[in-house]
């Protein structure tokens, strides 16, 4: 029964940390685009999610945690576009370093992990009810 | 008085092995996405084990001192392995493979109805042999 409920927990941690993932990924997403605003300004970084275990003391359970959000160190693109304010003096503009293309396989990721830490959810509780059952 | 009938060990051991069971393989999914993490599971349930009474914890701590406080559950039954061997890991080094999980959970479902159901049969029994409704 404890176990049950403590598998619960632990799938919640896992659902917790699957939707911060999915927060990033869309900030990456909708700043696409953003370039900075002068020559000297760098465009919009994307930006890494990491994961790491954490012991919950109260219930002795390994719970999931986001270990920090980092930037990603990949270069940025250049695009030549001469009439954009933050062009340089050869009339290149820095565009972010996201791919939406990694962005989506990741979402997809994200969302997969958070739909099998909710079919534990969905079993834990089934067991859970079979168990009541039995008193009756 | 069901503690000392054969089956009611039997299917008890069952149930709590396998809801040991989850809760390992509720943080194996809740880490599919970790780095560095290899999933764990528990050694398969052995029938012979659970017949001479050797699953149920053996070895706990001693209160030495009327002071000293005593856990309410003890130590998990069942032992935890770590899978060295799995069927591929991602370049991060997780191991965790969502389907086999899946499978797992799958499984744990059934051998739990099963062992529920076997409970609630030799219940029934009794209770008509004691002659009460």
């Amino acid at each position: 029964m404890d176990d049950l409920v403590k598998s619960t927990n632990i799938a919640i941690s896992g659902m917790k940390v699957q939707s911060q993932r999915l927060r990033v990924i869309s900030e990456n997403l909708a700043n696409a685009d953003s370039t900075a605003q002068t020559p000297e300004g760098l465009p919009y970084r994307r930006k890494v999610v990491t994961f790491k275990n954490e012991l919950d003391r109260a219930t002795g359970a390994k719970m999931v945690k986001v270990d920090k959000v980092r930037g990603d160190t990949a270069d940025f693109q250049r695009h030549y576009d001469p009439k954009h304010p933050a062009a340089d003096r050869d009339g290149y503009v820095l565009t972010p370093n996201v791919n939406p293309m990694i962005e989506m396989m990741d979402m997809r990721e994200a969302q997969r992990s958070y739909e099998a830490n909710m079919n534990v959810i969905n079993t834990s509780r089934s067991l859970l009810t079979r168990t009541v059952e039995m008193l009756r | 008085m069901y503690e000392d009938l054969g089956i009611f060990r039997a299917t008890k051991a069952q149930m709590d092995w396998v809801a040991q069971r989850q809760e390992v393989v509720a943080e194996n999914i809740a880490n599919a996405n970790t780095p560095r993490f290899l999933p764990k599971d528990l050694k398969p349930l052995n029938f012979k084990d659970v017949l001479a009474g050797s699953t149920s914890p053996q070895v706990t701590a001693v209160a030495t001192n009327p002071m000293h406080m005593v856990p309410e559950m003890g130590p998990d039954p069942f032992k935890a392995v770590t899978q060295r061997k799995t069927f591929e890991s991602t370049p991060d080094g997780n191991a965790v493979i969502l389907e086999e999980q899946m499978a797992k959970i799958g499984e744990g479902t059934d051998k739990y109805n099963a062992a529920a159901a076997i409970f609630q049969k030799y219940q029934k029994m009794i209770r008509t042999a004691t002659g009460s409704q």
